[in-house]
């Protein structure tokens, strides 16, 4: 690092050449000169200085954009998914579904379509997998992205579907043999794997036929619930419609469950409130530390900045702009690293945090949107770092006595 | 200014901040309106979980529509599920938000 040399500002009031009139913006411009070389001479405690600034904008950054990325994924699966979703009230909670019902299910008028599924647990090896058991054959034909096949119902050769990170932590491809075990036991052959595009929710999902699930949890009388589709405007009507056959039938329609995924999603909590505010805490506490605070040399430079006739006033306005410039940066920085960490690491190290039963080093997309906010409000909190760890400061500098400042 | 320092480190903040500009005026990535999976299922998941391991609530809670550990082995008791409070979204109970609507 250059020594600072305070004698290189020349007065920013003063022209540069004799010739010069000092123009209404020469003062400020000169004020900026100062403040880049500034910057640029000091470089090395700037880089110390804006380390906490960075990490903690990078964690802020890369959290809400996976939020973000959630919310409009979560938003296109309940768009993607079902008109109205049916559950058997027990005890105030959903219960199974009595596959008596379906029938009634299935006749009221506006229903196009009507898929009971049976969504359970199960282990496989030392992971808890969630199993999906729907009709395949009514199915059959959708333009899924995966490795192998849709699985169809065979009930000789039962086959699976399975998401991304469970098949790769079981080592499993295409082909290969899969025993499930829960009440009853049953060998699958693997003829699917999603890919890592794929939704996030099927990253341990195994997808079966419903018989195969009924089998596996010995349930041949219910199911978990009960997805209907109907006619375009048609969902609210049948609905009530739907609530009416039983007293214990709970039916939520898609509208329901946008609304619920769009208030539930904008309620950010989370351990990382915390860790912003300590962070906010740590970045402005260095960063006045480092840069004027605890640094000897630049104390002594705004002492001989005042010796030559700087007013406080100007020598603020020159700190301002470097903390400007440093806020800036910041911010464009901490937005590049958090895009890579995302983008090409798939959120590395942080990932289960942000995501429970995500492992360390996913391979899964993790969903993530950078919208203009993002630095928007970083720059908004690297500005908040950056001043209120100079501005006090130096004023508190320019204020005292030249000689005090300079020992 | 006659510093080369300064004027490196000038080209360098423009290049930085026409990087950060450019990233967003780049068009957002094609994606069908439709999930395919999701399609598929019927529609699983919404919560920021991957697996029902602790409770299905975490994962989909139109499923599930409260945590279950609060309700076993003892009734009443703080949760001790690890995911409350902890990930990057807390939804709430689900009837309480959309059927009590």
């Amino acid at each position: 690092m250059t020594k600072s040399t305070p004698a290189d500002h020349s007065n920013p009031t003063t022209p540069s050449s004799p010739g010069d009139k000092p123009g209404p913006w020469s003062r400020h411009f000169n004020l900026i000169c100062a403040a880049i070389e500034n910057l640029t001479r000091n470089v090395l405690v700037y880089l110390i200085a804006s380390v906490a600034l960075i990490t903690g904008l990078t964690l802020l950054l890369t959290t809400v954009a996976v939020s973000e990325g959630l919310k409009t994924q979560a938003l296109r699966a309940v768009r993607s998914g079902a008109d109205i979703y049916c559950t058997w009230d027990y005890f105030g909670r959903p219960g199974p579904f009595p596959r008596s019902e379906i029938e009634t299910l299935s006749s009221i008028e506006g229903v196009t379509r009507t898929i009971p599924r049976i969504i359970g647990r199960t282990q496989v090896a030392d992971e808890l997998a969630i199993v999906v058991g729907i009709p395949l054959h009514a199915l059959s034909d959708e333009k899924l992205q995966l490795s192998g096949t849709l699985p169809v119902p065979n009930p000789d050769r039962p086959q699976v579907l399975i998401g991304y990170e469970l098949a790769r932590y079981l080592n499993l491809n295409v082909g290969d043999r899969l025993t499930l075990q829960n009440v009853s036991s049953i060998v699958f052959q693997v003829t699917g794997i999603t890919k890592t595009t794929s939704s996030l929710w099927s990253a341990k999902a195994i997808v079966c036929d419903i018989n195969e699930a009924v089998i596996l949890f010995d349930e041949p009388n219910h199911v978990s619930d009960i997805c209907l589709y109907t006619l375009t405007g048609a969902e609210r009507r049948t609905q009530e419609i739907v609530q009416r056959t039983h007293e214990r039938v709970k039916a939520q329609t898609q509208e329901q469950v946008r609304n619920y995924v769009t208030l539930g999603m904008t309620l950010r909590e989370g351990v990382f409130s915390g860790f912003f505010i300590l962070a906010l805490v740590l970045a402005i506490g260095s960063f006045s530390v480092i840069t004027y605070h605890g640094f000897a040399p630049r104390r002594r430079e705004i002492a001989l900045l005042k010796a030559e006739g700087w007013n406080t006033t100007e020598i603020i306005e020159m700190i301002v702009v470097e903390n400007t410039f440093v806020s800036f940066l910041s911010t464009a920085l901490s937005l590049i690293l958090a895009i890579i960490w995302v983008r090409i690491f798939r959120a590395a190290m942080i990932a289960p945090v942000l995501i429970a039963e995500l492992p360390l080093f996913p391979e899964m997309d993790i969903p993530a949107i950078f919208t203009p906010l993002c630095p928007v409000l970083a720059t908004l909190f690297s500005l908040v770092v950056t001043m209120s760890g100079s501005i006090y400061t130096t004023w508190r500098t320019a204020t005292s006595p030249v000689a005090a400042a300079l020992q | 200014m006659n510093n080369p320092r300064a004027c490196w480190f000038i080209l360098f903040t423009f290049v930085l901040l026409m990087a950060t500009a450019g990233y967003f005026s780049l068009p957002s990535e094609e994606e069908t309106p439709i999930d395919f999976f999701q399609h598929w299922t019927g529609g699983i998941g919404l919560a920021p979980s991957v697996s029902p391991a602790w409770t299905f609530f975490s994962m989909t809670p139109n499923i599930e529509v409260f945590c279950e550990n609060e309700l076993w082995p003892i009734p009443g008791l703080p949760c001790y599920n690890p995911n409350h409070g902890a990930l990057v979204v807390e939804l709430p109970p689900f009837e309480r938000a959309a059927i009590g609507e």
